[in-house]
């Protein structure tokens, strides 16, 4: 069930209606059972998946706890981090690394939600959070629908306590969470969607690519995967506010970055938090001298672009962002806005691309010729959406700055006309058929 | 604020009229589109100057 189907637009109320007349002590048991309902409707084999993961999590984070041993205590811990790291090996990389081509259907957010159950894991083993003894309160934490398929990547400390405590959404959580998630809908329906069609037309195919249409995809690209994946974000974060539940905010506003490492900073960062505390810290972070600390940086960032796919495209774009931050640490602290972006946005043409060699071909294409009207239309980008799409990025800039506010005539209208342009780009949507699926689903 | 209330919701109703009138005229959506993003690019500054 995508977050803009119909399907969400009947499931979602009907959730938020029963969580609502439910007693505190017992709304986990609605969430759970729709959490589970939302999942089993990508593919209900997928249930006994996320049930394995649970239960093997659950059991050793409480054997962890139980065990005085320093000894059995690891040794659980790495029972539990190859059963979970060998389950993702096997649906999501085993094929690329082996060289096999058995056909295997990637489990949708198995890299979001074992990372959630890993860091559950490491912090009982830390000694930081306490082990749940609540199987139901657990299966929750892993499961929760609004950020189960594409995160944000929730702390233990920070999402459990709020599950065990049921809060019924204020009016006030209803208000802005809708407004959240009208927002979110906008960035993925309006702007995302309309600019998604182009994009794939360039990167679909590459030796056919014009020199102007490449530059223009990856672009265009740059303002898509932020509008899908910040619109996914916020459509979760709005979503479990109107149910009482506050998530991690995943975006600050990444492309006003004004350098590398401040961009990372901004951007998915329950992901860059959770490769930070549990990777690059006990590897040493930067404690071992100038050489160890440029080494760790290069292997969290090649690890973090393999979590996004088993593809050569991801783990090069990892390096490459790894390179960037190493290089960024020998020059002198200044506001490097405009370089930083353009290569951000050179790492988002690698990421795009299909393949490296189609990557290398396309930036070959970059060298012929420069037919701009050609390129746009071969991209369809028809008059109308040539103006939609800057008008859009305008109200998106505008979006992005409107900050917790009263509830007043206009905020209340605005809402309105974005839900109508929602509404409008949705029908657009529908008319040419395309699926539409967000971006960070398939990781 | 009862006159900005009012002002709004008349504005609300133009653009439903206005969509529905497009569409019956045959106009794309992507057309429709274009002053409703407009519309909602003006009450975002105005939201936005009110704040301040």
């Amino acid at each position: 069930m995508n977050f803009n189907s119909f399907q969400f637009l009947v499931f979602f109320p009907v959730v938020l209606l029963i969580h609502r007349f439910v007693p505190s002590k017992y709304k986990w048991i609605p969430l759970l059972v729709s959490s589970y309902y939302f999942y089993m409707s990508w593919n209900p084999w997928l249930v006994t998946l996320i049930l394995g993961t649970t239960a093997v999590s659950y059991l050793s984070a409480l054997g962890i706890e139980k065990s005085k041993a320093k000894g059995a205590r690891t040794a659980l811990l790495t029972l539990t981090l190859i059963a979970s790291l060998g389950t993702l090996f096997v649906f999501k990389y085993m094929n690329f690394f082996l060289g096999t081509s058995f056909e295997i259907i990637l489990p949708i957010g198995i890299s979001f939600y074992t990372f959630q159950t890993l860091s559950y894991v490491i912090d009982v083993y830390k000694k930081e959070f306490p082990a749940e003894r609540h199987f139901g309160y657990y299966a929750l934490f892993v499961s929760f629908f609004p950020q189960l398929v594409a995160g944000p990547i929730e702390r233990p400390n920070d999402l459990l306590p709020q599950l065990r405590e049921g809060k019924r959404a204020s009016h006030e959580d209803l208000r802005t969470g809708f407004e959240i998630m009208v927002q979110g809908f906008f960035k993925k329906v309006v702007i995302s969607d309309i600019i998604g069609s182009s994009v794939d037309k360039v990167f679909s195919s590459p030796t056919e690519a014009e020199g102007f249409s490449v530059i223009l995809a990856t672009v265009l690209f740059g303002i898509q995967i932020y509008c899908d994946f910040s619109g996914y974000s916020e459509i979760a974060l709005g979503s479990a506010k109107m149910l009482g539940i506050k998530l991690t905010k995943n975006f600050d506003s990444p492309y006003s970055a004004t350098s590398i490492g401040d961009f990372w900073r901004r951007w998915h960062i329950s992901l860059t938090r959770w490769f930070r505390d549990y990777l690059y810290i006990p590897l040493g972070g930067n404690r071992h001298g100038k050489a160890r600390q440029i080494i760790n940086t290069l292997i969290v960032f090649t690890l973090s672009g393999l979590w996004h796919g088993a593809n050569l495209t991801f783990i090069i774009w990892g390096l490459y962002n790894g390179i960037l931050l190493v290089i960024e640490r020998f020059l002198p602290k200044k506001n490097y806005k405009i370089p930083a972006l353009i290569l951000i946005f050179f790492g988002w043409f690698i990421f795009r691309s299909p393949s490296i060699p189609d990557a290398l071909t396309m930036m070959s294409r970059i060298f012929t010729t420069w037919n701009i009207p050609l390129a746009v239309s071969n991209m369809g980008l028809t008059v109308p959406r040539l103006i939609i799409i800057p008008l859009a990025l305008v109200a998106l800039f505008l979006i992005d700055r409107r900050k917790e506010h009263e509830d007043n005539p206009i905020n209340i209208t605005v809402n309105w006309f974005l839900i109508l342009s929602i509404a409008i780009a949705w029908f657009i949507g529908l008319d040419t058929g395309a699926d539409n699926l967000f971006i960070y689903f398939q990781f | 604020m009862k006159k900005q209330a009012v002002i709004m919701i008349l504005l609300c109703v133009f653009a439903v009229i206005f969509v529905l009138t497009g569409l019956f005229f045959g106009l794309s959506y992507e057309v429709i589109l274009i002053p409703v993003i407009c519309v909602s690019i003006i009450l975002l500054i105005f939201a936005r100057r009110a704040e301040k």
